[in-house]
């Protein structure tokens, strides 16, 4: 018996992957956001309302992940250049995308004729921090009902969040939602992360966060 | 859930070093995982139980070092292993930390024959 020294990553696999999706991304000039949330935070509301304010002048594709049904790809369909479905019930990993997914979304999108890749993750606080995409962004969307709790039971995802989006603002004085102590946890890690506080309802603060985003698109 | 395809990716890698290395059977493999990552054990042992079927590593004991959190404080550099969720620093008290360790995923080494 003798012992072989490995200390490889895991991870290399996704990583690679991601990194080729990054090209593949940079040589269309199109950017890409991975938009992480829990089921029910309102991320494809959220899309949804993004979509209304970017377009037409910025032409954007929208990836969904879902585990299974369309419903989320079907709500979008009318709202964007371009959707791309893809169901992870049929894939080895069905809690989150991976970046061979997106790859192979990639293929199926009009790259050319976009400005702004908008993936949808599956809802999940957990496992889609463990998986680089080939996103520029990383948004992550926690919702007021969900407490205010969340970036201490699920730090990773918060921790690698390039912008922070507060869902359903309008909800706070029905919840238990102290806006200043989630922000507080957030920055333990991340401290110079932006916030926007919106709600997809109504419509609140989403102008902030397209100033933001739009910023971000500069030079794509 | 998502242990499925990092069995894969590790299971690729074991062959892998051991075709390199010209290696008959894998014996152990051992896995550093930090307590940050989502990652379970028992799952990536479950998976890897069948998977692994057939190849170099079949029947190859999977052992597991788990790495604590490690955090390092922005305002002092002090580094510590925090006590629950309080990520506060035990020296100055600063609530900026950056996260140095808990979120390893790799295989350290293996026993081969």
């Amino acid at each position: 018996m003798r012992k072989i020294e490995v200390v490889q990553n895991i991870l290399d696999a996704n990583n690679a992957t991601a990194e080729s999706n990054r090209a593949t991304l940079d040589n269309h000039n199109c950017a890409a956001i991975n938009v992480m949330a829990a089921p029910g935070a309102g991320k494809t509301s959220f899309i949804l309302r993004t979509l209304d304010l970017l377009r037409p002048d910025i032409k954007v594709g929208v990836i969904e992940g879902d585990v299974a049904s369309t419903v989320d790809a079907e709500k979008v369909q009318n709202a964007a250049d371009a959707v791309v479905q893809i169901n992870t019930r049929y894939m080895p990993e069905s809690c989150a995308l991976v970046a061979d997914m997106v790859d192979a979304a990639l293929k199926k999108l009009p790259l050319d004729q976009l400005d702004l890749i908008i993936i949808e993750n599956v809802g999940n606080l957990i496992c889609p921090s463990e998986f680089n995409l080939g996103e520029d962004r990383k948004i992550v969307i926690a919702s007021t009902p969900e407490g205010d709790d969340k970036p201490l039971k699920y730090p990773m995802i918060f921790t690698d969040a390039d912008a922070i989006i507060i869902n359903k603002i309008d909800l706070v004085p029905y919840v238990d939602f102290d806006i200043e102590a989630f922000k507080s946890s957030v920055r333990t890690t991340n401290p110079t992360v932006p916030f926007f506080e919106v709600s997809c309802k109504t419509g609140t603060g989403m102008a902030e966060w397209i100033q933001w985003l739009r910023k971000q698109l500069q030079g794509k | 859930m998502h242990e499925y395809g990092i069995t894969e990716s590790l299971l690729n890698i074991v062959e892998q070093k051991a075709a390199e290395a010209g290696v008959e059977r894998v014996a152990v493999i051992r896995i550093v995982v930090g307590v940050l990552t989502g990652f379970a054990p028992d799952s990536i042992e479950f998976y890897f139980g069948s998977m692994s079927q057939n190849t170099v590593a079949e029947g190859a004991t999977l052992e597991f070092e788990e790495l604590q959190v490690q955090l390092r404080c922005r305002a002092c550099s002090t580094v510590f292993t925090p006590r629950a969720r309080d990520w506060t620093c035990p020296d100055c008290g600063s609530s900026e930390v950056d996260i140095e360790g808990g979120r390893e995923l790799y295989i350290k080494e293996m026993e081969v024959s």
